[in-house]
């Protein structure tokens, strides 16, 4: 009761100020219109000066007088909207006709959602800075000064560094052999042979896994020049469905400052194939489906499970 | 193998599973070593020496098997089908063709498997008496460029095609079975890694019967991937769904090789011949004993 009394007092003080601005206005284009006629009408120059002083002067005078009545008055109408923490759009409130336009609600509910995902966002972008996910060094642009920091923990590894993690790993596991060269510079390249089943060629990049390519005991991994032919695909459509298996693998092993756990990590979970002939699917039970066997192998779990029978 | 020599074969390579060269023999080493009695050098001279006019280049190459061998393919079962009630060879061909088509496999031209048989010469058997062996000498057009010479139950011979050449410069040693060529013909047809070859096997001019071979290119190791095999049988043999391979079990964990399938090739038209034999047999008796029905009506 006492806003809408006070805001009734405002509207007066309000339809005053407005008349003192009209006044002030008119005051103002007098001075003007007097400056612009100049002095005339008189007959000698003297009087003619006097009588153009006192105008100017008059009209100065009202326009300070307007001036002060108008200073007067915005005390009295005083700033409503200052209380409000929407600030103006504050006084969409006072809208009278609620049904017709929530503005005022839909306003306040944009805020609050705003808000709330400004909040997140920080919270996501604080996390994010302290696991950088970023595979190459060349995304991370958003700071180009801690470039060179955030390299020599994961993409410059001395290769003596990468040679022992690759052949712990091919200790650690019997049935599955790995050879390694590097034909172009530091970069490793991995020919895993898994049992009588597949071979594996493996891109690397530092401890990086940048490519596989999976292809059959029986298929030829070598370009006639006698390096490895990590282009080609394999002619089986059950070593391409592997591949692409391999590929999402990944980038689901992810661990940026432990890169020889995810390399363990993806040949354990590569191991699993040994019995890809052999282990029917896990949920219908059968060998093959659409001519294929079950090409899927749980992250976690490793079990078999065709491409459609996975979750 | 002694007489191994150094140079590489030149032969272009076949279109699917051409045979590599891995080194390159004597063919007769094979023989030798097979048993061959000593007499048999004098020919080797002979058979090698640039006089033979018959061959584009003396140099013949041959591996035998499984020591030596460098090559695989894709485990392959090799299984007869029965000739349904009723029905002839040829629409039991089509039935079993049509159920392939509807399961999606693709048309992917023909096939032929044909086989030969030897027998060694009674004037080659030495004072040891050793039995007259029985020698098969098969061709598969999968493997154009090569001729596969097989003993029952003994080693399996790969060598290029001129060996058929050898085999007539050989007949003083191992003389050719009269009519006994018997080859299977047929369609292959594609199906995502499965290669299936429907085949109408002759003998002469007749045919006797029908031939399935299943090939799974991905795997090489028989056991590793029989049930799935299995499975992908049973979907359209059904009820005539083999059992496993001979070959299958003999070699536990062995990498699978075009020359097994060659094998279960020989076995398959040894049984076909011995049902041939059988149902011949059965007709004499037959033959026969109407004849003495006749004859007791009769009186004597």
């Amino acid at each position: 009761m006492a806003d809408v009394l006070s805001v009734g007092v405002n509207l007066e003080a309000f339809a005053q100020a407005i008349s003192a601005i009209q006044a002030l206005r008119s005051s103002v284009s007098r001075v003007f219109d007097c400056l612009k006629d100049g002095m005339r009408n008189k007959e000698t120059l003297e009087g003619r000066e006097k009588a153009f002083i006192a105008h100017f002067q008059d009209n100065l005078h009202s326009v300070n007088r307007d001036l002060n009545e108008l200073e007067r008055l915005s005390n009295l109408v005083g700033k409503p909207s200052e209380n409000h923490p929407l600030h103006n759009s504050g006084l969409l409130s006072l809208d009278p006709v609620q049904d017709k336009t929530p503005l005022y609600s839909q306003l306040l509910q944009a805020y609050k959602w705003s808000n709330k995902l400004q909040y997140h966002a920080g919270l996501a972008s604080g996390l994010l800075n302290q696991q950088s996910l970023k595979r190459s060094a060349n995304q991370m642009g958003v700071s180009a000064k801690r470039r060179p920091k955030a390299q020599p923990t994961t993409l410059v590894l001395p290769p003596q560094y990468v040679d022992d993690v690759i052949s712990r790993i091919d200790r650690m596991f019997p049935e599955m052999t790995i050879h390694l060269s590097r034909p172009n510079g530091t970069s490793a390249m991995l020919l895993v042979t898994l049992g009588k089943v597949l071979k594996v060629i493996v891109v690397m990049r530092s401890l990086f896994i940048d490519r596989t390519i999976v292809k059959g005991y029986n298929e030829n991994v070598y370009t006639e020049d006698g390096k490895l032919d990590i282009w080609s695909k394999s002619n089986y459509q059950v070593f391409q469905k592997v591949t692409d298996h391999a590929t999402t693998a990944l980038l689901h092993y992810q661990l940026p400052q432990m890169p020889d756990v995810v390399v363990r990590s993806f040949m354990t979970w590569l191991r699993s194939y040994i019995k890809l002939f052999q282990a029917p699917c896990q949920r219908c039970g059968k060998f093959l489906q659409d001519g294929l066997p079950p090409t899927w192998r749980d992250f976690r779990t490793l079990e078999a499970f065709h491409d459609t029978c996975r979750q | 193998m002694g007489g191994g020599a150094e140079s590489d074969s030149d032969v272009t390579e076949g279109p699917r599973h051409a045979l590599p060269r891995g080194r390159v023999d004597w063919a007769l080493c094979f023989y030798v070593s097979s048993g061959a009695p000593a007499s048999i050098r004098a020919l080797f001279s002979e058979v090698v020496s640039p006089r033979v006019g018959c061959w584009s280049t003396p140099h013949f190459s041959c591996l035998i098997l499984p020591s030596s061998w460098p090559d695989t393919m894709g485990v392959t079962c090799v299984s007869q089908m029965p000739v349904a009630e009723g029905k002839s060879v040829q629409q039991t061909v089509e039935l079993l063709t049509r159920k392939l088509e509807m399961l999606g496999a693709e048309k992917q031209g023909t096939f032929c498997v044909d086989c030969e048989t030897y027998h060694t010469a009674a004037s080659t058997l030495g004072s040891q008496g050793q039995a007259g062996k029985l020698m098969y000498v098969m061709h598969n057009s999968e493997y154009p460029l090569s001729c596969f010479a097989l003993f029952e139950n003994g080693p399996c011979l790969v060598a290029d095609t001129n060996f058929d050449v050898l085999m007539v410069k050989l007949k003083g040693f191992f003389q050719s079975a009269k009519a006994s060529k018997i080859e299977t013909r047929g369609t292959r047809y594609q199906y995502c890694d499965f290669l299936v070859k429907v085949g109408t096997v002759t003998m002469g001019p007749s045919a006797r019967g029908i031939s399935v071979e299943v090939e799974y290119g991905p795997c090489v190791v028989a056991s590793d991937c029989w049930s799935l095999l299995l499975e992908f049988l049973q979907s359209f043999l059904g009820s005539h769904t083999p059992g496993a391979p001979a070959v299958f079990g003999n070699r536990h964990d062995a990498v699978y090789s075009p020359a097994d399938t060659m094998v279960q090739y020989m076995e398959l038209f040894n049984k076909i011949r011995k049902q041939q034999q059988i149902l011949w047999m059965g007709r004499d008796l037959e033959r026969t004993s109407s004849l003495s029905c006749n004859f007791s009506q009769y009186p004597t």
